[in-house]
């Protein structure tokens, strides 16, 4: 009798553990390589940003900060901060997105919200730090 | 009225995404794409309202309810293939979020579409019968699988914000899902108190060509939805 509830909680059991390790091995996965992992290339429009202050995006504008980045770009600075590299991808979406968000939400012109393809360029030329136009 | 209650639930997160929330600048094939999820979201609430078991309404046999699980189901897979397959044949920068270091809800979405190709792989005769040594195992584990893909979907969904970005979007969205998780206990619940039906009729036989009918119109009515959402937003 014990033997056969054993078998019959064995597939519910062993379907329990499976997807636990999926997703573990998920949120394991993601949170070892989210600082160091293959960042999308990124193209940005500096020019069409020409009418808004400064400050808005460049928070160091005013009070300069000391980094240990290669590259002057804002993408550079923040994968090598370590404590800035986890967070790269929600800040950085929460910035333009969530500004780009705010002016469709006015009624006003606005940038690309959520098509990958008009920031990220499809070129393999451009660095994972970003470039300019 | 079994039928109908949780379909009309269903079909309320499917219609978040008609929901104006300003222009929305997407493409024709990300709007295709988007309604195609959506439409997988859908298919994949109706089959946990109907999950397979013999319903009141209609008063059909079992192999009714059977068939329309299997297409519905097939629907699913079908929807999440195209949701998917056009977003990476337009943006093929999405597939980056497949390496560990991408998007938390885009690697949830990855999983979900993975586990809704296993679970009715799993489901097909042969293999339950070699995987399964009775139908009640098969029945835990597949309410398990079917609980996870939902889970994985809706967080996608969500971590998303394609569509559904504010909170009351987002708590319908949750609050839907737990409801379709804990409907087929409910449903069962139910059937069992219900008393049964004493006027002489009995279920009406031969009625799997019903069912794949219903599964057509089902997706005929989609695609339709779909066609007119993407004339209506370009």
């Amino acid at each position: 009798m014990a033997a056969l509830t054993l078998r019959r909680a064995m597939a519910p059991v062993l379907t329990v553990v499976g997807l636990a390790g999926l997703f573990a091995l998920l949120v394991a996965g993601h949170r070892m390589t989210v600082a160091t992992g293959q960042d999308i290339p990124l193209v940005f429009h500096h020019r069409a940003h020409g009418g808004y202050n400064c400050v808005t995006c460049h928070h160091d504008f005013l009070r300069p900060v000391v980094t240990p980045a290669t590259h002057r770009t804002c993408i550079a600075c923040h994968k090598e901060t370590p404590q800035l590299a986890p967070i790269i991808r929600d800040q950085f979406h929460e910035l333009c997105e969530g500004c780009h968000l705010n002016l469709q939400q006015q009624g006003r012109q606005a940038g690309p919200v959520h098509e990958c393809r008009d920031c990220h360029a499809r070129r393999p030329d451009i660095p994972a730090h970003g470039r300019l136009f | 009225m079994f039928l109908i209650l949780p379909l009309c639930a269903a079909y309320s997160v499917f219609l978040l995404c008609f929901w104006s929330c300003g222009v929305m600048h997407l493409s024709t094939a990300w709007e295709g794409s988007m309604l195609c999820g959506f439409s997988a979201l859908f298919f994949l609430l109706a089959l946990f309202a109907l999950t397979g078991r013999p319903l009141p309404e209609p008063f059909f046999d079992g192999r009714f309810f059977l068939t329309l699980h299997r297409w519905l189901a097939w629907l699913f897979v079908g929807c999440v293939a195209l949701h998917a397959g056009m977003v990476i044949w337009v943006d093929p920068q999405t597939l980056y979020d497949l390496w560990p270091s991408g998007a938390p809800g885009m690697q949830f979405g990855a999983a979900a579409a993975l586990l809704a190709v296993i679970t009715p792989c799993l489901a097909l005769q042969r293999v339950r019968r070699g995987l399964y040594a009775t139908a009640a195992m098969f029945r835990r584990s597949h309410a398990l699988l079917a609980m996870a893909v939902l889970g994985a979907s809706v967080f996608h969904v969500v971590a998303t914000r394609v569509h559904v970005a504010r909170w009351w979007q987002v708590w319908m969205c949750i609050g839907i899902a737990v409801v379709a998780c804990v409907l087929p206990v409910g449903e069962r619940w139910l059937l069992a108190r219900m008393p049964a039906r004493h006027d002489g009729r009995r279920r009406r036989l031969h009625t799997a060509y019903l069912a794949r009918r219903l599964a057509g119109i089902m997706l005929c009515v989609g695609a339709f939805e779909t066609v007119v959402f993407v004339l209506w937003r370009h």
